[in-house]
């Protein structure tokens, strides 16, 4: 019998079941929408896409990342989405406001230039608003510096999933000292999801679970590994050499209501499933392994009404949360779309290694090439836009940017990421570009003219991944990479 | 709001060079659009091209920290940067189009007794410059700064005329601005070489074509050396790498600007709620990539003063490159051996002068007399022995070592 863990969301006493994150307990309870959009404060939810939607207030501090960190008995946790108070919330009027109205830098409205008054209690009102309800504890629940460590390794291999077990598998029986590091809890955990056959990772492989790599650094020599959750400081890999095998994951559908609170990639889904929380009537949506999830899903308990290729998609329905799909002009009612494809490998790791440039940072072509191994290396698929749907279809959701922006922008010849990013604030929120620089640059390879290779914008860690504390950390380990 | 389709053009990478024009900016930058836009609109000229090696924003201007500072510790800097604090003020007027200056002062925090003698003789020189500023009570401190660890300091100097311009707005502006008196902005499009025939300035080379003028400005930010090289002309100085972080938003806790003299940080919260601040300059590697060094100092500058940071997220970390002079003072004046050409270059807080300097360079461009704000910062002075000495300026993260020891 699984042991019930009482907790509190927003001061309300809650049920969640012992090895649940915070994130799974409260789908639990059928509490989806966690956090907001930036602009337009739309509901944000756990999703795997998002950072913003897995972002809460926990026993005090700010902005944790719930997806991560498990239930814990009395744990008091409140949502961020609210400002000043939860009852008398100014937050949601943005809601009101017209997408238009709040395209590119909205807040530049010559309605409150500065050097006038209204500006000053404008800009206040809007360092208020666009911040959320993210505050700063009351005093330090922290270390004020979390000491990194340097660990030796000789061949290091990031992602624990088929390939990196089998590449760092294979080395070690040749001899090789190899370190993998995962960020799983577990080795295979995507792949056990799915109840997939994985070879055990050979005793001789060192290896870090639960372990986020953010940041590679002085081309390819440190590599720079964080803890998914806690406070522990970073640790720092001299490796000889890199093997990237982080795999792909599913971009989000590019439609209107696309970043609604239960729409799951499909990990995502699937670990929810496994821990029996009911996800209601399942959509799932595929580049040709949908009928594989939803049979999987199936086989977890969840009640799949409906399999159906992403390109169908059209739009997802629901105010708060799913409430349908409309695909190929079809309403189906459901809780619960799940994605799984266009599938993409996030090159951010290997931009960090081989990037260089004074005017704009690029692959190096002189660079050692970066090994990779595995799904990483199958290519980007084709994220489908449909063109009918695109003016109100969500980008990038954190900070409220359409279709309709993009192209607009697009189609009078402003074809470069970087410019496009700056125009938009398109991935400047919390999850830094990812994925929604996958669906810029597919937009701009679809609708632009110029026929030019589109590159991504420059990948900029730690992408969140660590605190001021561990940083400052990263002094005590200064002199011992040099 | 959304920008018109016309400015949209002005973005894209499908402009072809003209074959003449009254003036050509080398450098789309702050620098080089402020000068642009004066030429255009208060000057007169009619057609003014701004040539620029890499896309919008892509420069030291779209990668700064915003600040926007008037008070330094030396004359020639702080009359110059006060003036052009004043320009910010009233620019969304001038510009029509919002650059957000926020004027919400800058604090200058000195947490041993060395640097607060070097506050107190920059607050005497202000007082006698008539510059706006004060020092702050712990009342004011506590106030502006509620996080501030104030047993760690030691005296705090306020700046009223100062704050903070996001470069995304002010660089939004002034391309507006420059579109609407029909500056042609030429993007991703390097600069070849400087033409010139008998110690005149004669035009550009761009993408294998001349465009002639007799009026050319070198505002190229990290990239002016360089160009200056294709006259013959050494600017001096060196190309450095600065760089910068922004933590994951909260609420507004840092009402101001905030300089940590001791540290050799600074930090701002910005209208989005995130903390943007300073890391140190570097020589060590002259390219974009970050390293981990200057964001773990910088870091540990913020819990050091403000220990509630701790649990704050890193968002983003990047590197911007700049052109520092000899004594890290701007160089803004006229080439010395070249008629008609004119030089903006060895900017460190070029988002501060911009708005001022692009306004005098393009009166002294047309004939109009060089300004005596901007006559010290003459790019010849250190071959006549001008070298201007400034104690008390923190460039992301380091004082101005030459001139502390002198």
């Amino acid at each position: 019998m699984a042991q019930i863990v009482r907790f509190f969301w927003n001061g309300k006493a809650l049920r969640g079941v012992a090895g649940d994150t915070i994130g799974e307990a409260l789908y639990r309870n059928g509490i989806l929408a966690l956090g907001r959009s930036r602009k337009r404060q739309q509901p944000l939810g756990m999703s795997g896409s998002t950072s913003f939607g897995v972002i809460a207030r926990v026993d005090g501090r700010p902005s944790v990342r719930i997806d991560r960190l498990l239930v814990q008995p009395d744990m008091q946790i409140e949502s961020q989405d609210a400002w000043p108070t939860r009852s008398f919330n100014l937050l949601r009027l943005a809601r009101h406001v017209p997408k238009r109205l709040l395209r590119g830098g909205f807040e530049q409205t010559m309605l409150f230039p500065s050097g006038t008054a209204r500006f000053r209690y404008w800009e206040r009102f809007l360092s208020h608003i666009s911040a959320g309800g993210a505050r700063l504890p009351d005093r330090v629940l922290a270390p004020e510096q979390s000491p990194a460590r340097v660990v030796p390794a000789d061949i290091l291999v990031i992602g624990g999933g088929p390939a990196g077990i089998a590449e760092a598998n294979r080395l070690a029986l040749a001899g090789r000292v190899v370190t993998l590091v995962t960020r799983g809890d577990r080795h295979a955990r995507s792949a056990s999801l799915m109840a997939r056959e994985v070879a055990p990772l050979h005793e001789n492989v060192t290896s870090h679970l639960s372990m986020d790599v953010f940041g590679i650094y002085r081309a390819g020599r440190i590599v720079a590994g964080a803890p998914c959750a806690g406070d522990d400081g970073v640790t720092f890999f001299k490796p000889s050499s890199i093997i990237i095998a982080t795999g792909r994951f599913s971009i989000p559908p590019v439609v209107p209501g696309g970043a609604l609170p239960g729409v799951l990639a499909a990990p995502v889904a699937l670990q929810l499933a496994c821990r029996s929380i009911n996800l209601g009537r399942v959509v799932v949506c595929g580049t040709g392994s949908e009928a594989e999830i939803a049979d999987r899903l199936q086989s977890l308990g969840a009640s799949v009404v409906e399999h159906v290729p992403t390109a169908t998609v059209e739009r997802v329905t629901g105010g708060n949360r799913v409430r349908g799909i409309f695909s190929s002009g079809r309403l189906i009612r459901c809780e619960t779309l799940v994605h799984g494809g266009p599938w993409r490998a996030d090159p951010s790791l290997e931009f960090q290694a081989v990037a260089t440039g004074t005017i704009q940072l690029r692959t190096d072509p002189d660079a050692t090439p970066v090994h990779a191994v595995g799904a990483y290396c199958q290519g980007s698929e084709r994220i489908h836009i449909n063109e009918e749907h695109l003016e109100e279809a969500e980008v990038c959701a954190c900070m409220d940017v359409t279709g309709g922006e993009l192209l607009s922008l697009v189609r009078n010849g402003v074809e470069d990421v970087e410019v496009l990013k700056r125009l938009t604030s398109c991935g400047m929120g919390p999850c830094q570009g990812n994925p929604c620089w996958h669906s810029m640059a597919e937009l701009v390879a679809r609708f632009g003219v110029s026929g030019k290779p589109v590159a991504m914008p420059s990948y900029r860690p730690p992408r969140g991944a660590i605190t001021v504390a561990q940083a400052a950390g990263l002094l005590e380990v200064a002199s011992a990479v040099e | 709001m959304q920008g018109s389709s016309r400015l949209q053009v002005q973005l894209n990478n499908r402009q072809t060079p003209p074959q003449f024009a009254d003036a050509v900016i080398i450098g789309g930058g702050i620098q080089g659009l402020s000068c642009a836009y004066n030429l255009a609109s208060e000057q007169g000229l009619r057609r003014v091209v701004v040539v620029d090696a890499g896309y919008w924003q892509g420069g030291a201007s779209g990668r700064n920290e915003t600040l926007v500072r008037s008070g330094f510790g030396s004359r020639e800097w702080s009359e110059f940067f006060t003036y052009s604090c004043r320009e910010w003020r009233d620019l969304s007027r001038r510009l029509r189009h919002n650059v957000m200056y926020s004027e919400r002062g800058y604090m200058i925090v000195a947490s041993s007794e060395q640097t607060a003698d070097s506050v107190d003789s920059a607050a005497r020189l202000h007082r006698q410059t008539g510059l706006r500023g004060q020092y702050a009570s712990r009342e004011k401190v506590e106030r502006l700064l509620p996080g501030l660890d104030q047993s760690k300091v030691r005296c705090a100097y306020f700046l009223e005329e100062a704050g903070v311009a996001p470069h995304h707005a002010a660089m939004h502006a002034y391309l507006s601005a420059c579109q609407d008196v029909g500056v042609e902005m030429i993007w991703s499009t390097p600069v070849d070489a400087i033409d010139t025939a008998n110690g005149r300035v004669t035009g550009v080379w761009v993408a294998g074509a001349l465009i002639r003028s007799d009026l050319v400005l070198v505002a190229a930010g990290a990239g002016s050396p360089e160009i200056s090289k294709s006259v013959a002309y050494d600017l001096g100085g060196s190309v450095v790498r600065l760089q910068a972080t922004a933590l994951e938003p909260t609420q507004p806790f840092v009402h101001c600007a905030v300089t940590l003299l001791d540290l050799q940080t600074v930090l701002h919260q910005t209208a989005r709620g995130e903390i943007v601040g300073g890391c140190g300059p570097s020589t060590d590697d002259i390219t974009l990539r970050s390293d981990f060094l200057p964001m773990a100092q910088s870091m540990a500058s913020y819990v050091t003063m403000f220990p509630q940071m701790a649990h704050l997220r890193i968002l983003r970390q990047w590197s911007g490159l700049v052109h520092v002079s000899e004594d890290y003072a701007p160089l803004i004046g006229r080439c010395p051996h070249i008629d008609e050409l004119w030089i903006s270059a060895g900017w460190i807080y070029g988002h501060t002068g911009g708005p001022g300097a692009g306004r005098l360079i393009a009166k002294a461009m047309v004939g109009k007399g060089v300004d005596p704000l901007i006559l010290p910062f003459d790019p010849d002075r250190f071959r006549r022995g001008k070298a201007i000495v400034e104690p008390l300026f923190i460039v992301g993260g380091s004082t101005n070592k030459v001139a502390a020891t002198t």
